[in-house]
Formats: structure tokens, sequence, C-alpha cells
């Protein structure tokens, strides 16, 4: 899926949260979107996932615009907030058994890899628990459960790696996402942790303030002598521009 | 949009099968798995045996007028309630936050929800109808058509209350349906101790009610056998005949404005930016020694390190920062959730609308003599804390799955927010004492009462709202907390006890009015004791509660409703 911003904004009151943001994202890429605390990290993927409606600009997909409507476009899309919204009253088969069933996947050959998918993140024994009584790290495996067996198109995850998973979930999800992507599923997520924004990316939008400042690929950041890695240069030099 | 339930059952039994391979796995499996029975929400049955209750313990002083009456006005007070219900579940519930998330239409969403609204206001049935079969069994037999005709009255009455609640919640207003309907809940309750003529009285009041007319057809029509309720019968179906065309107008309008994502709104609040005053203290300034002077100026303003002024803030906070001391203050000014200002500002909504009621006092001619006495009640719902104030320290805020109150992770004890609140609470009754005992002496005035009377109720009914704080700051505290979600010892031992006194309460406050008004002279020597009885037992709940909350036998939060 083609991924297309037209000089988007949204603002929530007199705060810009996104302003002028034009990019293209390529299917099949892993692209890491980092940024400081109330850049626009998460408004801009809640735009992309029509939980929030842009004040200006256009969303295409595949060239079609894209808005809260279009539930075809949106079945091809998943979107997971960082406290993921689950029925605490529910088991997490129930649970995962409903998200696929808005996704129109209701056959039984699902059940297997739901179950392959519970078994990776170690989630088995709770199938029957209520989601209520499982920690924070169970409760966003219930969630990425759901993600990995609709397997939409696109992907978008706001801090995947600050969800309270295990590593082993985290691993999990990293051979899963770039198994995903080499199928041509893009996968879009926020996060804090650079390292892993570098290594684990195909490409890093950074955003400041609401508007993109570089969109590319790890390798095509500007070079710096000092300590560190090249993405906390570029959050030093940021803040420095701040003052 | 189902829960596809066979795809789940599809995926439990593979994955049980996948669980019985491993010894290890299916043992972790059966220790976690969910309880066959269902956990015991004792908060749930409390509210279904509620009708059983009031006709239990009434018994055969229950008339048929106060039974009716009682059903009129909870039917009533539903149907405002019920509105606001759903006007919060479409628009502002945790679900359509769930929902937005996946690709399912507005349209999709509402049908989701309305079964579940339906299957939620069944209750309306169930009271009706146990009213309606108590009324038939007192008749005399044979009963099998009457019982017949109480299912169909039941049901008639529960599609009415829908019908009026899909009005409402298509009626713009709808922000004023709780502080309506919350009243009408508890002058339901209290009309159990009102005197029969008063009851009387109050049913001859509601019947023009829609809620009324069925009620009226039943008790006159089909026990009494009397024709002339043909057109309440006429009126009744053809307002609940309005029902589709009523629910296809809500399904058509919805959504009826933009839906936002509703846990976005509360962040928007916070990250909005604020303007920097000019006198905003600046850290390069202050630090003189050791400041790295690369650095850059921080402003540290007033917005970025709140500090509440209550000097500065309005005279009903500047009063009762007197009688806070530092730590009630440090409390106070999180359970206000660093606002500053609400009390002063209801206070003068208070006096606005008083001085409309006192207005209308002068038009007599024009304007029925309820209107002042109605106007008085609204200015002091709006002025007082009647039901314990509003805090913002005190609502309850999501964490991981959980909902509890925004206090319980902080070092606040059950007595430090009880002192803060009743403090408060009792500064803003004071200052409203004046207004009220004025307002209550010129509405008895009005009504051709002696004013001494009019002061006399206005002190009376002071009391018993002052006595019931202790009450309310309980049920502030009780708030997102498991206690009536699982029946434990404790739990079940502290509701029984409250379930003791508070009728206990019930009884002092019935007796207060009763001798404020009924008792030979000397009143005062009858009124008093029961005036610290109402205290005494409103405090009792208040203590019986502490024991189990500082035991920490209750947690401070629960799975969301």
């Amino acid at each position: 899926m083609e991924i297309v911003l037209e000089s988007v904004s949204k603002r929530f009151g007199s705060l810009r949260a996104l302003e002028d943001v034009s990019l293209t994202i390529g299917a099949g890429q892993i692209v890491a979107v980092v940024g400081p605390n109330g850049a626009g990290k998460t408004t801009l993927l809640r735009c992309l996932s029509s939980i929030a409606a842009p004040d200006a600009g256009r969303i295409l997909y595949d060239g079609e615009r894209f808005n809260r409507g279009r539930v075809d476009l949106r079945k091809r899309l998943s979107f997971m907030p960082d406290f993921p919204l689950v029925f605490p009253s529910l088991t997490p088969a129930r649970q995962i058994a409903m998200m696929l069933g808005l996704y129109g996947i209701e056959g039984m050959d699902a059940a297997p890899v739901v179950t392959q998918h519970l078994y990776e993140l170690d989630l088995l024994p709770m199938v029957d628990s209520q989601i209520g009584h499982l920690s924070r790290g169970q409760i966003y495996k219930t969630a990425l459960t759901a993600l990995l067996s609709i397997n939409p198109e696109l992907w978008m995850l706001d801090e995947p790696f600050a969800s309270g998973m295990d590593p082993g979930g985290i691993a999990y999800f990293k051979r899963q996402a770039r198994l995903a992507a080499e199928r041509g599923r893009t996968i879009l997520y926020s996060t804090q942790i650079l390292d892993v924004a570098e290594k684990f990316s195909d490409r890093v939008c950074i955003i400041h303030r609401g508007k993109v400042r570089f969109f590319d690929t790890v390798a095509n950041l500007p070079p710096h002598d000092g300590e560190g890695s090249v993405l906390e240069e570029v959050f030093r030099k940021l803040r420095e521009e701040d003052a | 949009m189902n829960e596809n339930k066979p795809l789940a059952r599809a995926i439990r039994r593979n994955a049980r099968e996948r669980l019985r391979a491993s010894t290890n796995l299916w043992k972790d499996y059966k220790r976690m798995r969910r309880g066959r029975w269902r956990r015991l929400s004792l908060g749930r049955w409390f509210v279904m045996l509620y009708p059983v209750f009031i006709i239990g313990v009434l018994g055969q002083r229950a008339t048929n007028d106060l039974l009716l009456l009682l059903l009129t006005l909870y039917c009533t007070a539903t149907i405002f309630g019920r509105s606001t219900g759903l006007a919060t579940t479409l628009y502002r519930s945790g679900d359509l936050a769930f929902f937005m998330h996946v690709p399912v239409t507005d349209r999709e969403f509402f049908d989701f929800e309305w079964p579940r609204f339906l299957y939620s206001s069944l209750f309306v049935w169930f009271c009706s109808a146990t009213v309606f079969v108590v009324l038939t069994l007192r008749q005399e037999g044979p009963y099998g058509a009457n019982l017949a005709a109480a299912a169909v009255a039941a049901t008639l009455q529960w599609l009415l209350v829908l019908v009026l609640c899909i009005v409402l919640h298509l009626a713009p207003a709808r922000f004023l349906n709780m502080r309506i309907g919350t009243p009408l809940y508890v002058l339901g309750f209290t009309a159990i101790f009102l005197p029969a003529q008063w009851v009387e009285n109050l049913r001859w009041i509601a019947q023009p009610l829609p809620t009324a007319w069925v009620l009226r057809v039943f008790e006159r029509g089909v026990l009494k056998h009397d024709t002339s309720t043909l057109p309440w019968v006429i009126a009744s179906v053809v307002l609940v005949g309005l029902l589709p065309i009523a629910f296809q107008r809500m399904r058509n309008a919805y959504p009826r404005f933009e839906l936002v994502y509703p846990l976005l709104t509360a962040r928007v609040g916070v990250a909005e930016e604020v303007p920097r005053p000019k006198s905003a203290r600046v850290v390069g300034e202050s630090v003189e020694s050791g400041s790295d002077k690369t650095a850059p100026a921080i402003a540290l303003t007033p917005v970025l390190l709140p500090a509440l002024n209550w000097e500065n803030s309005g005279w009903i906070e500047r009063l009762a920062s007197r009688w806070l001391n530092s730590r009630d203050r440090q409390v106070a000014t999180f359970l206000c959730g660093g606002k500053l200002g609400r009390w002063s500002a209801e206070w003068n909504l208070g006096i606005k609308i008083a001085a409309g009621g006192v207005v209308s006092m002068f038009l007599t001619s024009l304007l029925p003599g309820w209107v002042c006495l109605a106007l008085g009640a609204v200015a002091s719902v709006s002025a007082l804390p009647v039901f314990g104030g509003r805090w913002d320290g005190l609502q309850l805020v999501a964490v991981s799955g959980t909902v509890g109150p925004a206090h319980a992770g902080l070092p606040l004890s059950y007595s430090e927010i009880t002192r803060v609140l009743l403090k408060v609470n009792l500064v803003r009754y004071l200052v409203w004492v004046p207004i009220f005992l004025v307002y209550a002496t010129a509405v008895a005035v009005v009504g051709g009462m002696p004013w001494s009377w009019g002061l006399q109720m206005g002190v009376g009914i002071l009391i018993a709202l002052i006595s019931a704080q202790w009450i309310f700051v309980f049920g502030h505290l009780a708030s997102g907390t498991n206690d009536t979600k699982r029946a434990t010892l404790h739990t079940l031992g502290t509701f029984t006890a409250i379930l003791v006194i508070a009728p206990a309460y019930l009884g002092c406050v019935a007796v207060f009015f009763v001798a404020m008004n009924w008792a030979p002279d000397p009143r005062a020597a009858w009124a008093a004791p029961a005036a610290l009885g109402m205290f005494f037992f409103s405090w009792l709940i208040w203590r019986v509660y502490k024991l189990l909350y500082d035991r920490g036998r209750i947690d401070l939060m629960r799975l969301p409703n």
C-alpha cells in the first residue's frame, strides 16, 4: 500500500499538532516515527487511521482519498495505541475473534494461525482468562496477536517497544514485522528508543513541533563526529534550536 | 457486527489441544483460566432487589398511590438518566474509543450499542411489572386476565420510557438531563416517608406526566373497569407507536456531529498552549552561581509550576482557605484538579437564579406558584454541594485496562480527603444559608403560609442536607473501588452494616420533619434528638466504610463497567 500525505495539518485549539506534513511511504518498509514528546507522532498515526480528522490536506492510500467513511480502506490497516483498547470482560480468544470478525475474517482456518501467535507470545495459558486480569504486557500481546493474525497491509503501532512486552515478545514482534515487510506490508511505528529506530527500521521519520524534519534512510542522516548515535545527535540539535 | 463466537471457540479448542501437549502449560492454563461462575456483582444484585426491597419493607403500608407515585418518579428519572447514558455511550464512551480503532461504520457501532441499551433498560419493565403484579394481587381474584394485563402494561410502560428517552436524546439540552434525573430519584426515595396526603397530592401533580398514563390506565381501567381512561390508553399507544419513527430518526441522525476520539479530548486540555505571563520568573535570572551560561533560560510560570493562589481566587475559596491548614490546602489543590474559583462561580450562578425566583414571586398572577419554588431549588442545587460537590481528584481515571479514582496512587488518607470535603462543603453551605433562609421565608409568605414556617422548613432542609454530607463523602470515596464487585466477608459485613444503619438514618430524617411540623410543643425537643440521630447515623455509615477502606480490604481500582 502506498501512503501519501499531502500538506496534512491538525490543530488542537492553539496547539499545532501537525503542520503541513507531506510524505510518501512506499509498500514493504518499516518506518520509525521519532520525535520529542508532544511532537505530533501519535497524532500522525491517528490521522492515518482516521481516528483524528486532519484540518487541512489529504491522505491517499494507493491513490484513493482516505477518510473515516472509507471502511474498505480502513480494513486494510490496523492501528494499535500504546494502551490497546480491549474489553476487559472478554477472554483473549473472544477478543481476538471479535477483532478478526471486524476485519471480515470469520473462517475457522484463522484459528491455527491465532493459536501459533498466542503460543509464540507465551499467551496460550491465558486464552481463557479475563483480559481485565492480565498484565499490561499481556494485554498488549493480546492486541498484537489480533494484529498479527489480521496481517493488514499497513500496521501502525504507537510505542510498541514501550508497551510492557517482555524481551521474547519484542523479539517475536520484530521477526514478524520484518517478515511482513518482506511480503509488502508497511509497518509504521513510533518510538523513543533511538537504537531500535536506527537498527530495526528501513526509514526514519523525524517529527518536531508538528513538522517533518527528516524522512529518509538512517544511512542518509547527516554524519557527525561526536559521541552517541546519529539520531541522538539530531535530537540534541533540535533541542538547541528550541533554546 | 458480531462477536465471531464460532472462531473464538475454534481458537479455544486449538489452544487447548496445544496446551494439553505440555504438562506445564496445561497446569498454567488451569491455574489462570476464568472461573466458571461469574464473579458476584453485589451492585447489580442490590439494584435488582430495589423494587422488591421497597415493597417488602413497606409491606401493607405501601398504598397503591405510593407505589404508583414511586414508579412514576422512577420512570421519569430514568428517562433523563438513560438518555444521558445513551449520549455518553454513543459519543464519549470507551466502546466508541475501541470501535474507532477498527474498520466499522458509525452505523454499525450504533447498531451494536442499541441492543445493549435496550437490554439495560429492561429494569424499567421489571419494576413496572412488580408494581402492577402487587396491585393485581391486592384485588379480589381471579387474577389470570389481570396478570396478563400487568405484563402488557409493563411492556407498554417500558416502551413509553424508551420512546421518551430517544426524544430527549434528540433534544438539544442533553447536558441538563442528569441534573434533573438525580433529584427525581432522590425524591422517589424520600416519597416513601411522606404522609399519605402528600403522596396523594404529589401523585395528582405527576398525573399529566406521560410516565403516569399507563399506570393510571392499569389502576383504573384494568383493575376498576373505569372506561374513562380510554383516552389515556390511546395517548399511550400513540406515543409508543412513535417508537419506530423516533428510533429511525435517531439512527439516521447518528452521529449528529463529528465523533471525537473520547480519550483524545482529555489530553487536548493538557496539551493546549497557555500564554506565558509577563511576570514569569526565569531560572537564568534567579540562579546566579553554578548556572550554565549556555543553557537556555527556562521560564517557570504558574502554568508550569501550578501553585494555586487561594488569596487571589474567588471569595469563597479565600474564606475556605482560612479554615484549611497547609496540608488541607495541598489536598484541596489536588482534589480541585488544580483549578480554583468554581465554588464562587457556582454561588454567583445560584444567586442569579435566585434573583429570577424573587422576580417570579412578584408575578404570581402570571406564573404558577411552583415556579418560584422550583427556581429556588435550582438555585440551591447550583450553589450548594448538595451531593458532596464535584471534585476532579475523585474522578475515575483509566489505568491499564482498569479504572480507579485519580487519588488512588497518591498518599492521601480517607480522613484527609474527608476533612477537606467537609470543611469546604460546610463553608459553601454557610455562605448560602442567608440566601436560602430568606428565600424559604419569602416562598412561604407568597404561598400564604406563616413566614416562621418557611424559615423553620429552610433550617430543617439545610440541617438534613448538611447531615448527609458524611454519606456523600463515603459515596465519593467508594466510587472506583471494587467494594461491590467482590463478595468477601469484609465487604458483605460492611454493606450489611450500612444497610442496617441507612434505614435508621432515613428514619431520623422522617422523624425530624414530622416533629418539626406535627409534634406537640416544644417541637424542638422532638426534633433535636432526631437531628442528632441524623448526624450520628450519617457519620456511622462513613465510619463503617472507613474500617473497610483503611484496613486495605478493597482495591482502589476495578474493571470498567
